[in-house]
């Protein structure tokens, strides 16, 4: 299933839905217990992978509809991932008009760039204009962005682009307030894991953990349980 | 026995309090995981040999198609069967009670002396002699004929297997001396003797591809067999079969030494590879020997045509100024020629006109005193003086001419010399190619006379050992009775086609499987979040299952029932 079919799920109606309500209310609780250490609670998420189509778009469309339909609250779901946008492919009206790169640039603001995907308190903000990603701004621009989007939402959950590839996703991860590494299983090597943590480190951002994506159970049950 | 009460013991101080060393590690158990592989389990082993289930059934199904179609290629083998049994001797002493050792201490039952006799090498040779080296080795193979009526892929493999089988034959016949060993040896391959510990019957078996003769060579083993066995165990037995055996070898030896001297008078070569390789290096070096004649003619060409366009720049002789003399001008020439003509014209204009001062007189009397004027002034100018030359010879030309000329003659000379070198090259090359050729000959023959060489030191070895021996033997003999003639199953050995397809699948198997393993351990991909949680101390809360029917299911029955 490609990632922005998720957004189109009916909430509760089927299998992955269920699936994956339970496994991001497994996340969100690890993040809450975390933040409470920290002492302030975190709004700003941002979603990373070490390498393209890991599946931290999958992971922040699912986060993001688990605070929605699960916890009834409002978020805001971000692609920031400007190199490889995926969210206009399935509502072309989304590619229209402005979205975070026009926020960026400045613009446009923010507001006109929040799309209401429902009446429940989801929405999105599409990549926008899609060109090259050099000359990404950061600091103050981004920073205000993030904190009115703060102001408008109860969670704001980012969908970076890979750390591996993009140095853009490190001005990003710089203004989010943990960041959550998504993990392919059986194609990532650990040394690239390991590396990726220590990027996260190095940016003085909270590791909020990691996330197991593509988990395939190829043993029959009859099998497994033999071991 | 009186009950012991045990007493209380008194209660010990309580222990220092340890100091808290911190949260417990991931592993608590024992030691923490270094490395990804030491990470994985026995589940993960087999789960990877599960994801390559097709491939490896794929794989080894190949190989059994492939061993199956070499098995139904091959000719059918057809078994020969016989028993024996020995019964104790009447009367015989006990060597064991000679030797005064205890029962049982010894092993030389009847039964097992009968096998040593039976599968000797001497009685092999024996049988050999007897049915004829041809008859072991002829090839039993059907006719290219035959072959080329089966159709199919069965009949293509066949045909195949069968050319194959041609070939090796037709190599082996090519070496008529070693016929002899190698019909031995097929012989002793393709007979079993078994038998039974305590047990007095032997049972002989013979395999062949024609089931005919897989009887009468049987049969010929059997009657060679009881013959070998009463003259090994008789003490009055003569080694007479030995000495055929010698006298065999004698000969084998003296033929091979007298075809090893014919080819040293022939060809007058004592040792073809040093000889061969002796040539080699001369040609070796000739060939530098020409390599560099051949470099130096054309840097002598090159030269020369260097020389040839640079002397082209130099006159060959000097000119030097010798003496200065007065030549007449030829302008002063012409001019007196023209004053004379002018002079003519005008006497005759004035003997024809009335008027001495007519207009055609005038103008010649105009043009008489230009002239005569132009002469004055060329006069003036005195005689002009012209200078001799002297042809003196060019140094410069003459220094390249004399290079020149000593390159062409020092050309010439390389020229000449080189058609004797490549002649001399072309001979020795024409030599290496009839040793090349000599060679497997001559190591042939060489090793026949070693061979035989080698044949007749051991027959006559065992000649000695076997009068020894015959010495020695002085115990009586036991009876050894055929009580089962050769019979003949008429069959196709069925057991072994199976084990060829066994062994195509499982031997498939067996090498991919445990490359999967191996690929599998070295692998540096993280498999599960375990991994992660042990060797980088970062908490994996989520998993997301690949979004497809099945994989979901599996996904969420694995983590009911707490599955990693």
């Amino acid at each position: 299933m490609k990632p922005e079919k998720l957004l189109l799920l009916e909430p509760g109606k089927s299998q992955v839905d269920m699936v994956l309500q339970d496994e991001m209310g497994q996340l969100w609780a690890h993040l809450v217990t975390l933040s409470e250490k920290a002492g302030a609670p975190w709004k700003k998420v941002g979603i990373v992978s070490s390498a393209s189509r890991e599946g931290s778009t999958t992971t922040a469309i699912a986060l993001a509809r688990y605070l929605v339909y699960g916890l009834q609250k409002t978020a805001c779901l971000v692609e920031a991932n400007l190199r490889r946008p995926v969210l206009g492919r399935l509502l072309p009206r989304l590619k229209k008009g402005p979205g975070f790169r026009e926020i960026l640039e400045g613009t446009a603001q923010v507001e006109e760039t929040i799309y209401h995907l429902d009446s429940r308190g989801l929405s999105v903000i599409p990549a926008g204009r899609e060109d090259s990603p050099a000359g990404y701004p950061s600091g103050e621009g981004l920073a205000k962005a993030l904190d009115r989007l703060c102001e408008l939402h109860d969670a704001v959950i980012l969908d970076c682009p890979p750390l591996g590839m993009a140095a853009e996703s490190h001005y990003l991860l710089k203004g989010v307030d943990a960041a959550v590494l998504v993990v392919q299983a059986r194609r990532t090597h650990l040394e690239t894991v390991s590396q990726s943590i220590k990027t996260i480190r190095h940016l003085e951002k909270p590791l909020g953990g990691v996330v197991m994506n593509d988990v395939v159970h190829a043993l029959p049950g009859a099998l497994r349980a033999l071991f | 026995m009186a009950r012991t009460r045990k007493t209380k013991e008194p209660a010990l101080p309580p222990a220092p309090a340890v100091p808290s060393a911190g949260p417990l590690p991931p592993y608590p158990q024992g030691r923490p995981p270094r490395d990804l592989a030491s990470t994985r389990r026995l589940v993960d082993y087999v789960e990877e040999l599960w994801r390559w289930r097709w491939l490896l059934f794929g794989a080894s199904l190949l190989g059994a198609l492939l061993m199956f179609l070499y098995a139904a290629a091959k000719p059918n083998v057809y078994v020969s069967r016989a028993q024996l049994m020995v019964t104790a001797p009447r009367g015989r002493v006990d060597i064991t009670q000679v030797l005064g050792l205890r029962p049982g201490q010894t092993n030389f039952t009847p039964t097992q002396e009968a096998i040593a006799i039976l599968s000797s090498r001497d009685l092999a040779e024996k049988v050999v002699d007897k049915v004829g080296p041809d008859e072991l080795l002829r090839p039993s193979l059907p006719s290219p004929e035959e072959d080329a009526k089966l159709k199919g892929l069965h009949g293509f493999l066949t045909r195949i297997l069968h050319n194959l089988q041609r070939a090796m034959i037709q190599q082996r016949e090519s070496r008529d001396y070693l016929t002899r060993d190698i019909a031995v040896r097929v012989f002793r391959s393709s007979l079993k003797i078994y038998w039974a510990p305590r047990s007095p019957s032997i049972r002989v078996e013979f395999r062949s591809n024609d089931p005919a003769r897989s009887r009468k060579i049987l049969q010929a083993y059997l009657e060679e067999g009881l013959r070998y066995y009463i003259e090994c165990q008789s003490s009055k037995g003569d080694d007479s079969f030995l000495q055929k055996e010698v006298d065999r070898a004698e000969e084998e030896f003296r033929k091979a030494h007298k075809a090893f001297q014919d080819f040293l008078d022939k060809y007058k070569v004592p040792d073809v590879p040093a000889e061969l390789a002796r040539l080699q290096e001369e040609l070796a070096r000739l060939d530098e020997r020409v390599r560099q004649e051949r470099l130096r003619i054309a840097a002598l060409e090159k030269t020369k045509k260097t020389l040839q366009e640079n002397i082209r720049q130099f006159p060959p002789f000097l000119q030097t100024e010798s003496q200065v003399t007065a030549a007449p001008d030829p302008a002063l020439q012409l001019l007196e020629e023209e004053i004379l003509r002018v002079q003519i014209e005008l006497e005759k204009e004035r003997a024809k006109s009335a008027s001495p001062t007519g207009f055609r007189i005038r103008e010649l009397e105009k043009e008489l005193a230009f002239l005569e004027n132009r002469k004055k002034e060329i006069l003036a100018k005195g005689p002009i003086l012209t200078k001799t030359t002297q042809n003196v010879p060019n140094p410069d030309y003459e220094t390249r001419r004399t290079r020149l000329l000593e390159v062409t003659l020092e050309l010439q000379g390389l020229k000449a010399s080189l058609p004797a070198l490549e002649k001399e090259e072309g001979e020795l090359r024409r030599r290496i190619q009839e040793l090349t050729e000599l060679e497997p000959v001559w190591t042939e023959l060489r090793s026949r006379l070693r061979r035989a060489q080698e044949q007749r030191t051991i027959l006559r070895q065992r000649v000695k050992n076997y009068r020894l021996s015959r010495q020695l033997d002085a115990l009586g003999m036991s009876n050894l009775k055929v009580i089962e003639t050769p019979s003949l199953e008429l069959k196709k050995e069925g057991p072994v086609r199976g084990k060829f397809i066994l062994a195509g699948f499982f031997g498939v198997l067996m090498v991919l499987s445990p490359l999967l393993m191996i690929l599998f351990r070295v692998s540096t991909r993280v498999d599960r979040g375990a991994q992660i949680t042990a060797l980088l101390g970062v908490e994996v809360p989520a998993s997301i299952p690949r979004l497809r029917k099945g994989y979901i299911k599996r996904f969420v029955r694995a983590r009911n029932l707490g599955w990693d």
